[in-house]
């Protein structure tokens, strides 16, 4: 039923305008057409047959008398006749008083009056059902009169900028703008401020709602301050960081350098490292990315070589760094073959030939070059005298000699074969004579060593040594025995029984019946005091290690990396010498044991070995051993008694393991309990702290002389092989010490004589085995090696090689006799016997041979030297390993080509961790190395870039100053250990206190330029020109807080929480004029305006440039003749140009958010917290795509300019998986966001299909047709319902079982004082039905058909969406009008805006609803443009 | 340190004359009562307490007075303090009946005065701000403004719903923020330190806005003054800081607070927050940080749910529409909360009385029940106000001519020593109070 056609009769250009009002209220009266157009036709004849034409006052004076006379003709007697009874006089109801006595002036001038007659009209609230009911065509008469006046008055004020209260930045203008100023998006200073209010067309950026307290002002205060601390200082400026502390904004500075270097290069590749017991990658990344260089190389090798693409082409086809790629190219492809370069020739035959599969192959045989070629130094020393000079170094892999060792140990029982091999480099190998130099075996445990050449002669008498002694074991035996009751010496007892000497020796030592050395040796004869400037730690030692310590105070004391305990002692093992603490026993009688050893020194170290003896007159017996780890402890409390006698000695041995002895400070604790007897107790720590100075050696606390002794001894100088457990010595030593019977004794001694002869291993127990493999070792504790006699004789043994190949060239010429020369290649195999082994190395040294020829050595040649465990099957040259060539000349061509390759390939371009982390204690806080990456890959603007970002690190972090603290720590720390260090540290000082003091000068330099950047922020925060007064001010307030001896730093964050508090920021205030007239505002106001507008924030850069310079201009003709016509502005006005610009931005979502969103009611629908848990736990997480998907769906029809019907009736929507999973869409993969099309058909696309929405209107659990209905009613068409009459009756208690929600509702508004609205809202509620509380599709079809309230029947979303886009079309986009109107003007639509809503609408229906015709008939018209005057009422 | 000083002294002197606080100048007041003081008695403490949408319409009522007083099943959370409590029935906003519902119903809640419609905002400064201008300055706080959920940025049947989230307005035109972040809250009790430097920051602030001030609509000027209003008010705050507010002879019982600061943040359950946000009160009275607290426990129109009591199929709004034994039981919830302040309250020594004796706890609501009737409100007052209002009374206004609400806000201005002719639509107190 559309009235709209008819009505055009009167030849006039604006009943358009009209129009729609009456078929509105057409469709609401539900009167039939055809009457309708009759009466139509009547009044408009009756009331309109003038044109309104704009700005024509004559003719709107006669419109006015027109509209007069029918008032008093047509419209008075109605209003007399239906409606002065209620409405009259002072008491009149809702006070409108239409009293008879109000002449047409007094009501014509009270809009108001009729807009509130309007609504009731509209509404069908009056007159009230139960008084007399005017006539349809009163009805009409009475309806277009007051639409007519309506307009009228609306024509006579249009353009009215309004009222628009001062507004300050809503909290969410506040965040974007804070964000936009600064630059850092994660900041939001408004979380915990009040919740805006919402005023005016329903948005929270009205001035009316936006309050302001005290409380308000704290945290405004609050929110500057916040921002301010999150200024960086920079050497020429201020930026803003998402962080506050110096610390993290070095931190961020040193990420983007390291954002920089990973734009170049490749992460990983960091070496394991470890660092006294602390494991450290050496780097994250900064490597050279060969793979993806070789790939490209490789990959378009034809084209390029073709000239069908460029380097440049393919460098940014693939974002590789053009200049490294045609440095490679070059390398790759240039004719190399008359140049030695070896391993470049190499590579480009193999690159040739090589498919984009054997890239890896190639990166691996450079990387294995990489190797040989550079070394890398750990960073956090260098600078100091005698410290390495650069992270990563250059090395050559060519070398005169090169050590060669190989550690020895095999299976027991299994001879050892070693190959000595030679491999010669493809230059032939006419001088490739090698001499392995002294090839021999040592030995860890301080045999002097073996040369290769006797190992042959040496078997076979030691072979038949054991032949001939194995089977006198029983005797040697009985000689041990025999020597703990004579006096005789060990020869002359030896002579006698006809044994041999040193081997019966070795016997009584190993068993550990003779008499030991009870002499404790090695005491520390040094008074140390005040370690560590602690008077309470004092001991014994020497400034060095080894010491030992105590702390004799009451509190636990921590100074560098240590910790040391209350009331303790520690010692402090030497690389070579071991902590010895010693206890002499003043007593016979048996003891108890027990103690602890533990790291005092967490922070480092490799952790140390430790064992108690007992030095017994019979030998040495080790009680406990063990070994701690860095940081970590152990006890000891053995649970036999320990027999002591008189001057025997309980020694507690701390070793620093490996010869590593940094951080080794071990506290050791160790109580010796007399058991039986008087029962004394000696403790260490009791004992010692308080008297250590007394004496070294140190009397007990009962008074017994030199009990305690503090001491150092050689490593492993009491070496002590212990007896294997349960095995026949063991037994032999018990029964000797127990004095058994002798046939006892002796059964057990022919026992361990026939294990040693026995061929049946295998038949032998664990303990005996052992102990076999002992004894027939010919370094174990038997000594055989010592035994034999010096002589060397003939020998056919298998092992070793024939000495007579020793100590001549091939060619006869004599050398060192212990040397081995050969030519290469070759593979020298070499036995080895499975009892000489045992704690052995193979060393030698390799060289090639100088021939002397007449003219001095000869030198030449090249070989690679290996010595190896097994046969290798080839001889190859590997480019990771050492080349052994001799000195001279010769070599340039070598060196040179290596170089070459050197400089290509790089193993990294730069120390991408920046921060050293190789050293505990670091000289260097900021490392840079990037040079090659400067050399191979930076043009000189990233170079500078580079040098800039380093800079700022530099100053930010205040490194020079910084380093004059570490460097202090450092120097003082690493010299405690080591004074010979302190000439490495002085020579820095100088320079490093300079480098400070120049850097201290720089930054008061900087300062003025941060008072510069505070005033050039204000001018971004206030969104306009300073004037000189204020910029003074803000230099002065930083000169007061200066001359309030407040640093510069906060001074700085005091400037600027000043301009963030100022109400130039917090307020967007406008100057206006003193005229009553309004007037155009300033181009800087606009700007703002526009960008506050469409951004919810401040102009950008672009957008003020153009402001402060005035040419953001509007044509000002064409500003004048705006009025409310619809003016086409020229394409070249800047405003617009910049309108547009604004709307593609991505800021724009801003406006999806603030005004789609609050005007639908689903803004922080993310935060929804509406629905029950239980019942929906998707909820919670799917509400963030809900809602991200309502923001998409607007963000996408602003920036893209889409049509505004979409919001009805689109056809697409904005998903991902888990919401199209949701929606029961499939094919939506993925968390990235899509557009779908062709969602109509299924329920979605526009927004009546949203879950935001729909969740949004429904309640916790369950769907609410009402909720939904009025929202629909209100806010998408825009229409008011009346006040709910009082007294509502109250819903059923409970819900009657198995009644859906329209059922209940129906029974609700089934009540005639309910149904007057509910028929008007409830049907749009049924329509959305099939959808649940939170927007699924139900999946049973449920009752969508709904008869709205003119009689129309619609089903189900499609319907209502068709309805909607088509019926009420006009309204629908009426609204969207009112709304964008009313939150761009930050105020209310009022009567004067009419005419502009008029052109709004007309013109969108005319270019297809774009969005951007609605923004620009915003943006242009003197609304928007203009501001009231300041003596304007109201 | 030096001190270092800008006039802002001399600013402030002038600004005195451009900025007149246009809601005093209709109040008169005859000082505050200091005889009490003089008797070293603790001041007389005021708490609003606000629950929206009404209750339910079968259960709130009082019969019989005294300790055989019969209370409904809403009030049963209030048993124990019958002879200690006023049941008041029958008052109502004149206003309140203008207008649309809820939004409407609540803006002017405290007050009594008009509100705009459309897309602007004003009501009346309420009871307890007019309070807290006249003696806040006897306390670090002048009140405290708290509530249990975040206010609706919206407009609702042509009315913001800035109205039905505040029931505290500190001028017609501004609702006091009101906090709902209860570790917030606590530190705007507790927080004392203002940074170095933030007084030189105000100064200079004030400075701009002098400048600015004149270039602007008279309009705006008056929003600029509410501005700078409050920025006086925090100087002020800084330099009161640290300064106790102690009556002459009397003492809190507390200097300091005895509970933690709260978590950041808003709670996720209900419970949590308004028993914070209650102890927050009663640690406000105990440290005598101010005298005047309104709390809100809900919003009229309000999206509270209540999982813990097995109700959690509708919002309490829409729960609001029904008298289900669910809405009954969200009722009593509210006022249990209630009770639990007396109860702290009562806990607290002050001389011979507790500090519950010593208050004035009101506990009113909008509209009597879910169906938007404002023709009477529901109203309940805990404690004597320091000895001057009988408990145990039942008092029933309906059929009286003169049952204004404001009233009764008369009678508890007077209680807290402020004498004024007329309040809203009121021009006398209630005699029985």
């Amino acid at each position: 039923m559309r009235a709209t056609a008819v009505i055009i009769t009167t030849g006039c250009g604006n009943q358009r305008v009209l129009t729609p009002l009456i078929a509105h209220s057409c469709g609401r009266m539900k009167i039939k057409c055809d009457v309708m157009r009759a009466v139509v036709i009547v009044g408009l004849a009756g009331l309109m047959f003038h044109c309104w034409v704009p700005v024509a006052i004559a003719q709107q004076e006669t419109e006015l008398a027109l509209l007069e006379r029918s008032f008093v003709d047509g419209v008075r007697p109605l209003l007399n006749r239906y409606c002065v009874e209620c409405h009259a006089g002072d008491d009149a109801e809702a006070e409108i008083d239409l009293g008879t006595s109000r002449a047409f002036d007094d009501l014509g001038s009270n809009p108001e009056l009729w807009l509130k007659v309007r609504e009731v009209l509209n509404n069908r609230q009056m007159p009230p059902e139960d008084a007399q009911q005017p006539t349809a065509t009163e009805l009409v008469q009475l309806n277009t009169w007051v639409h007519s006046w309506l307009k009228n008055a609306a024509k006579a004020q249009a353009g009215d900028p309004g009222p628009v209260i001062l507004r300050r930045l809503s909290n969410a203008e506040y965040n974007y703008t804070i964000q936009d100023l600064t630059g850092v998006d994660s900041l939001h200073p408004t979380l915990e401020f009040p919740v805006d209010g919402a005023a005016g067309e329903g948005f929270t950026n009205s001035g009316a709602a936006q309050g302001m307290s005290p409380a308000l002002v704290t945290k405004y205060l609050d929110a500057a301050h916040d921002v301010a601390r999150h200024a960086v200082l920079l050497p020429d400026g201020i930026r803003f960081s998402l962080w506050t502390s110096r610390r993290d904004h070095s931190d961020e500075l040193l990420a983007r350098i390291q954002d920089f270097y990973r734009r170049f290069t490749d992460d990983g590749g960091g070496m394991p490292v470890d660092l006294q017991g602390i494991k450290f990658d050496t780097n994250q990344g900064g490597l050279l990315p060969l793979a993806r260089y070789l790939q490209a190389t490789v990959e378009h090798r034809d084209d390029l070589a073709s000239g069908k693409t460029t380097l440049q082409e393919v460098a940014e086809e693939r974002s590789l760094n053009p200049q490294y790629l045609g440095r490679l190219w070059h390398a790759l492809t240039q004719d190399d073959s008359g140049s030695t370069s070896f391993w470049l020739s190499e590579l480009q035959t193999k690159w040739k030939a090589a498919s984009v599969d054997d890239v890896p192959a190639l990166v691996a045989g450079i990387e294995q070059i990489q190797k040989s070629l550079w070394r890398f130094n750990s960073v956090g020393q260098i600078g100091r005298f005698g410290g390495p000079a650069s992270w990563m170094e250059a090395v050559s892999p060519v070398v005169a000699s090169q050590e060669l060792s190989l550690p020895l140990s095999a299976a027991s029982d299994r001879d050892f074969v070693l190959y000595l091999t030679a491999s010669v480099l493809g230059d032939g190998n006419s001088d490739d004579f090698v001499e392995w130099q002294q090839p021999r075996l040592e030995f860890t445990n301080g045999r002097p060593p073996i040369l290769l050449r006797d190992v042959r002669s040496l078997s076979s008498q030691i072979e038949s040594l054991i032949a001939s002694e194995s089977p006198a074991t029983t005797r040697y035996l009985d000689a041990v025995r025999e020597l703990r009751s004579t006096t005789e010496s060990i020869d002359a007892v030896a002579k006698n029984r006809n044994l041999n000497p040193q081997l019966l020796k070795a016997w009584s030592g190993y068993v550990g019946l003779g008499p030991a050395n009870r002499e404790i040796q090695g005491h520390l004869t040094e008074r140390i005091e005040n370690v560590g400037g602690f008077a309470a730690i004092h001991g014994w030692g020497s400034p060095q290690t080894p010491s030992l310590l105590s702390n004799r105070s009451e509190e636990t004391i921590t100074f560098s990396t240590l910790t040391l305990p209350p009331r303790s002692v520690f010692v402090h093992p030497s690389p070579a010498l071991e902590s010895v603490v010693a206890w002499r026993s003043p007593l016979d009688g048996q003891i108890k044991l027990q103690g602890t050893v533990a790291d005092a020194d967490n922070n480092c170290g490799n952790g140390i070995q430790w064992s108690l003896q007992r030095v017994h007159e019979s030998g040495v017996t080790i009680i406990d051993q063990g070994g701690i780890d860095n940081a970590n402890q152990q006890t000891f409390s053995p649970s036999v008694e320990i027999e002591v006698r008189h001057g025997d000695v309980i020694a507690l041995v701390v070793n620093p393991r490996g010869q590593d002895h940094s951080c080794d400070t071990t506290m050791v604790d160790l109580t010796l309990s007399e058991v039986g007897g008087e029962k004394r107790v000696w403790n260490l720590a009791t004992d010692v702290v308080d008297r250590v100075h007394e004496g070294n050696p140190l009397a007990d606390s009962y008074g017994n002389k030199d009990t305690w002794h503090f001491c150092a001894r050689p490593v492993g100088a009491e070496s002590t092989a212990s007896l294997p457990v349960d095995s026949a010595i063991a037994r032999w030593r018990a029964a000797v010490i127990d004095s058994k019977a002798q046939d006892e004794i002796q059964q057990l001694a022919i026992s361990i004589q026939q294990l040693m002869t026995t061929a049946n291993v295998a038949s032998l127990s664990d303990g005996d085995r052992e102990l076999r493999q002992q004894l027939l070792a010919w370094n174990g504790p038997l000594h055989w090696l010592d035994a034999v006699p010096t002589n060397a004789t003939e020998s056919r043994s298998a092992y070793g090689l024939d000495s007579a190949m020793f100590g001549r060239h091939p060619d006869g010429t004599k050398i060192d006799a212990a040397n081995l020369c050969l030519q290469a290649p070759q593979i020298v195999e070499i036995k080895l016997p499975a009892q000489l082994i045992s704690e052995a190395t193979f060393r030698t040294t390799g060289t090639l041979h100088a021939k002397l020829g007449a003219a001095g050595p000869v030198l030449g040649g090249s070989v690679q030297l290996r010595v190896l465990n097994s046969r290798p099957k080839e001889l190859p040259v590997s480019l990771s390993e050492p080349i052994i060539a001799n000195p001279g000349p010769a070599l340039e061509p070598l060196e040179k080509a290596l170089r070459k390759f050197r400089e290509l390939f790089p193993p990294a371009l730069c120390y991408a961790r920046i921060v050293p982390v190789d050293e505990a204690v670091t000289l260097t806080l900021y490392f840079r190395e990037d040079s090659q990456l400067q050399r191979l890959m930076l043009d000189d603007e990233q170079s500078a870039e580079l040098d800039r970002l380093w800079d700022q690190l530099y100053f930010v972090s205040q490194e020079p100053i910084l380093l004059t603290t570490a460097f202090e720590q450092i120097s003082e720390f690493a010299t405690q250990d080591r004074p010979d260090l302190v000439t490495a540290f002085a020579p820095m000082r100088k320079s490093i206190y300079d480098r400070a003091d120049a850097f201290r000068v720089r930054l008061l330099q900087a300062e003025s330029s941060h008072v510069r950047a505070v005033q050039q922020f204000a001018r971004r925060a206030w969104r306009r020109l300073l004037n000189a007064d204020e910029e003074q001010k803000i230099q002065s307030f930083y000169q007061e807080l200066r001359g309030a001896e407040i640093p510069h730093d906060e001074a700085i964050e005091l400037v600027l929480a000043r301009v963030l508090t100022s109400p130039a920021f917090l307020f967007k205030l406008e100057q206006v004029s003193e005229e009553s007239k309004a007037t155009p505002v300033s181009q800087l106001e606009l700007a703002s305006r526009l960008s506050y507008f469409l951004w919810s924030s401040l102009p950008d850069e672009p957008l003020s440039a153009l402001a402060e310079s005035g040419q953001l201009s509007l044509d000002d003709s064409d500003q004048e003749t705006k009025g409310n016509v619809t003016g086409v502005v020229p394409e070249h006005a800047e405003f617009l140009r910049q309108t547009r610009r604004m709307l593609q931005d991505p800021r724009t979502r801003r406006l999806a958010i603030q005004f789609a969103c609050q005007w639908l009611h689903v803004r922080n629908f993310d935060q929804n917290n509406d629905k029950n848990e239980q019942l929906y736990p998707e909820f919670s997480e799917l509400r963030h795509d809900m809602y991200e998907e309502t923001v998409r769906f607007f963000e996408d029809m602003f920036r893209n300019d889409g049509s505004i019907l979409d919001l009805i009736d689109g056809d697409h929507a904005f998903m991902n998986q888990r919401l199209a999973k949701h929606y029961g869409i499939e094919g939506v993969s993925g968390s990235e966001w899509q557009k779908i099309n062709g969602m109509r058909t299924r329920g979605r696309g526009g927004i009546l299909g949203m879950a935001t929405v729909l969740a949004s209107q429904s309640g916790a659990s369950r769907t609410s047709p009402i909720l939904r209905g009025v929202w629909v009613s209100e806010t998408l068409l825009g229409e008011r319902l009346p006040r709910p009459p009082a007294n509502v009756p109250k819903l059923p208690e409970t819900v009657p079982d198995g009644l859906t929600a329209r059922q209940l509702i129906e029974l609700h508004s089934g009540q005639p004082e309910c149904a007057k609205c509910h028929v008007r809202i409830d049907p749009y509620g049924f329509a959305l039905e099939q959808f649940d509380a939170i927007g699924r599709l139900r999946p049973t079809q449920v009752d969508t058909r709904a008869e709205l309230v003119d009689g129309r029947v619609i089903e189900g979303i499609a319907g209502m969406e068709a309805y909607l886009a088509t019926d009420r079309r006009d309204d629908v986009v009426r609204q969207f009008c009112r709304k964008l109107l009313g939150y761009s003007l930050g105020r209310e639509v009022l009567l004067s805006d009419e005419p502009l809503l008029d052109e709004m609408q007309a013109s969108l229906q005319q270019h297809g609803y774009r969005f951007s015709v609605a923004v620009e008939s915003i943006v242009t018209s003197p609304q928007f443009l203009s501001i009231r005057g300041r003596s304007t009422g109201q | 340190m030096s001190v270092y000083h800008i006039s802002r002294r001399t600013i402030l002197r002038g600004m005195g004359v451009s900025m007149a606080l246009p809601w005093m100048e209709s109040l008169r007041v005859w000082g505050a009562g200091r005889s009490r003081f003089e008797d070293g008695q603790a001041p007389v403490r005021m708490a609003i307490l606000f629950a929206g949408c009404g209750f339910h319409s079968r259960e709130w009522w009082a019969k019989g007075s005294g300790a055989s007083m019969e209370l409904g099943k809403v009030l049963q959370p209030l048993n124990d303090f019958r002879e200690r409590l006023v049941f008041i029935r029958g008052l109502y906003n004149a206003e309140a009946l203008k207008g649309n519902i809820h939004s409407s119903q609540t803006g002017n809640l405290l007050s009594g005065a008009p509100l705009a419609a459309g897309g602007a905002i004003h009501s009346g400064t309420s009871v307890d701000q007019v309070v807290a201008q006249q003696i806040g300055k006897a306390t670090k706080l002048p009140s405290l403004v708290l509530g249990c959920e975040m206010s609706n940025p919206a407009v609702h049947k042509n009315y913001s719903m800035l109205y039905s989230s505040h029931i505290s307005w500190s001028s017609p035109t501004t609702p006091t923020p009101l906090e709902v972040y209860p570790a917030l809250a606590f530190d705007q009790l507790f927080k004392d330190q203002s940074q170095r430097g933030e007084k030189s920051v105000l100064d200079a602030v004030m400075e701009d806005a002098q400048d600015f001030r004149r270039e602007i609509s008279r309009l705006d000027q008056q929003k600029l003054d509410e501005y700078l209003n409050s920025v006086r008010e925090v100087e002020q705050r800084i330099d009161r800081a640290g300064k106790a507010g102690e009556v002459q002879g009397w003492r809190p019982t507390l200097s300091t607070p005895d509970i933690a600061r709260p978590n950041d943040g808003i709670p996720q359950n209900i419970v949590d927050h308004m028993r914070l946000m209650s102890d927050i009160l009663v640690l406000a009275f105990q440290t005598d940080t101010t005298r005047v607290c309104t709390l809100k426990l809900n919003n009229d129109h309000g999206t509270l749910r209540f999982p813990h009591l097995g109700v959690d199929y509708m919002i309490h709004h829409l729960l609001s529409h029904s008298d289900s034994d669910d809405w009954l039981k969200v009722n009593q919830f509210f006022l249990e909360q209630v009770a639990y302040i007396a109860r702290r309250l009562d806990s607290i020594q002050e001389g011979e009385r507790t500090a519950l004796d010593n208050s004035m706890l009101m506990l009113c609501s909008s509209m009597l029940h879910g169906n938007h009737d404002a023709t009477q409100l529901p109203v309940v007052l805990l404690g004597s106000g320091g000895g001057q209002i009988q408990g145990g009374q039942n008092l029933d206004y309906l059929e009286n001519p003169d049952r204004q609400m404001c009233r009764l806000y008369l009678s508890m201005m007077n209680k807290m020593g402020l004498k004024l002719d007329r309040f809203g639509d009121a021009t006398s107190p209630l005699p029985e109070i």
